[in-house]
This record gives structure tokens, C-alpha cells and sequence, in this order.
């Protein structure tokens, strides 16, 4: 039973951690193209 | 200029904001406890709050830039105002997403047009426009102009959205209106831990993207 939900807890939580890791690939990329 | 992570300083604070989010995920899946009804959903909770308090915290910053820069016309308020603007709606994205991931197995509906969610979705819209704004607004300084003003009155829906649990009778609403200090020091300590880090990472993530800004700008102008 504990294991309810868990699905729900680890899409929110890799959608958060995917969202971030873009946005720092995105400003390398950013910034390499611009120095 | 240089690149942000050739000083070794960043690098460093890097490698520590990394291992304090791995610490965290560590901490929430396996230090706080199993609330009846909810399971693992309730722990969405843990992070979807201090993102959703940082992304408001983010638009105060959108704000006081805001004021500063039609003050005095400096680039760095300006630079201040986007980069916060962007964090800000980044994390307000990201509650918008974690909500109904939530909601979904609790509510059993993704999305329900309550007070809280509803003036949410209007300050990402407000957002939405600043962005559109800052890219087709033409004239660089008249754009900076225009974005401290929506930066400022787009403010004025942080605190309609902190309150609209109150403003609203109680049959409008859905969303949990839980005090934190009324939480179990169980609940309590991981969340505070948890506010800490993001707040460490966003003020990470603001220092990084200023530097992009500025080297962008000093590119613009060379």
C-alpha cells in the first residue's frame, strides 16, 4: 500500500529535475555561442 | 570575458548545489514520513511549495529590479529583472506541472478552476506577455522601460494568489490550505531543509544567468 502514488511522486520529481538540467544545458549553450 | 564555469569558485559551487539537491531527494524519499491518504503523492509537497515560494520570491526581485532600473537606468537592474523573470516563471512552470501530478490521484482531476490555481495560470500568462514583450518589443531601452513596468504590476498578483485562499468563500476553494507551523516537526523539518536548498539553487541559477546576460549584452555591443 505504501507504494501508492509513487508513480505520481517520481514523474513530478524527474519533470523538476529534467526542467532544471535543460535550463543549464540552454545557458552553456548560451553562453559558448556568445564568447 | 570568460566562461562562467573556467572560474573554479563556480565549479566548486556547482558541485556543492548538486550534491545538496541529491541530498534533498535523499531526505525527502527517505526521512519524512508516510501521510494516511495521500502515500508518496504527499511528498510532491516537499519540493512543489519552496519551488512555487522561490518563483514568488523570484518576481519580488522582478519588481524591486524594476523600480531600480526606472530610477536609474542601469543595465544591471535591467539584467537583475529578466534573469529573475526567467527563474521565476521556470519554477512557476514547474508548479503548475507538479500540481495536477498531484491533484490527478488526490482530486482525481488534473485541474480545477479554484482560486489559488486560477490567479497562478494568470501570473504565468502575465509572465507569458513580459517574455513576448521582451523579444518583439523593439527599441532595447524602451523594451527594458516597458518590461520594469510589467515586472512591477505583475507583482500585484503574488500577493492576490498568497491570499486567495481567504479572499475567496470556502465553497470556490479546493486547494489544501495547510499551515506550516501547525505540521507535525516531522513534516516541518525536511521542508524547511528542502526551502533551504532550492533557495541555494535558485540563487545559483540567478548568478549563472546574469553572467550569460552580460555576456550576451557585452556581444550585442561589441
Amino acid at each position: 500500500m505504501e507504494n501508492y502514488f509513487f508513480n505520481s511522486f517520481l514523474s513530478a520529481i524527474v519533470i523538476v529535475i529534467i526542467s532544471i538540467i535543460i535550463w543549464f544545458i540552454k545557458q552553456i549553450i548560451t553562453e559558448r555561442k556568445h564568447l | 570575458m570568460e566562461l562562467f564555469f573556467s572560474k573554479r569558485i563556480n565549479v566548486i559551487v556547482a558541485v556543492f548545489v548538486f550534491t545538496l539537491m541529491v541530498f534533498n531527494i535523499y531526505n525527502i524519499v527517505n526521512n519524512t514520513p508516510m501521510v494516511p491518504d495521500q502515500f508518496w503523492a504527499q511528498k510532491i509537497f516537499y519540493f512543489h511549495v519552496p519551488i512555487a515560494w522561490i518563483g514568488f520570491l523570484s518576481y519580488l526581485i522582478v519588481m524591486i529590479a524594476g523600480i531600480l532600473y526606472l530610477i536609474n537606468k542601469k543595465t544591471v537592474w535591467d539584467h537583475l529583472g529578466f534573469a529573475a523573470a526567467e527563474i521565476g516563471t521556470l519554477f512557476v512552470v514547474l508548479v503548475l506541472i507538479t500540481g495536477p501530478i498531484w491533484a490527478k490521484p488526490i482530486w482525481g482531476t488534473w485541474w480545477t478552476w479554484e482560486p489559488r490555481l486560477t490567479t497562478t495560470l494568470i501570473l504565468f500568462l502575465i509572465y507569458v506577455g513580459y517574455f513576448m514583450l521582451r523579444t518583439f518589443g523593439g527599441h532595447p531601452e524602451r523594451t527594458s522601460r516597458y518590461a520594469a513596468v510589467l515586472g512591477i504590476v505583475a507583482f500585484f498578483d503574488v500577493p492576490i494568489i498568497f491570499y486567495s485562499v481567504r479572499f475567496w468563500e470556502e465553497k470556490y476553494q479546493s486547494h489544501p490550505q495547510v499551515e506550516i507551523t501547525k505540521q507535525n516537526p516531522e513534516i516541518v523539518l525536511p521542508f524547511l531543509i528542502s526551502l533551504a536548498i532550492i533557495t541555494i539553487l535558485f540563487s545559483f541559477m540567478l548568478k549563472y544567468r546574469l553572467h550569460v546576460l552580460k555576456v550576451t549584452h557585452n556581444r550585442k555591443i561589441d
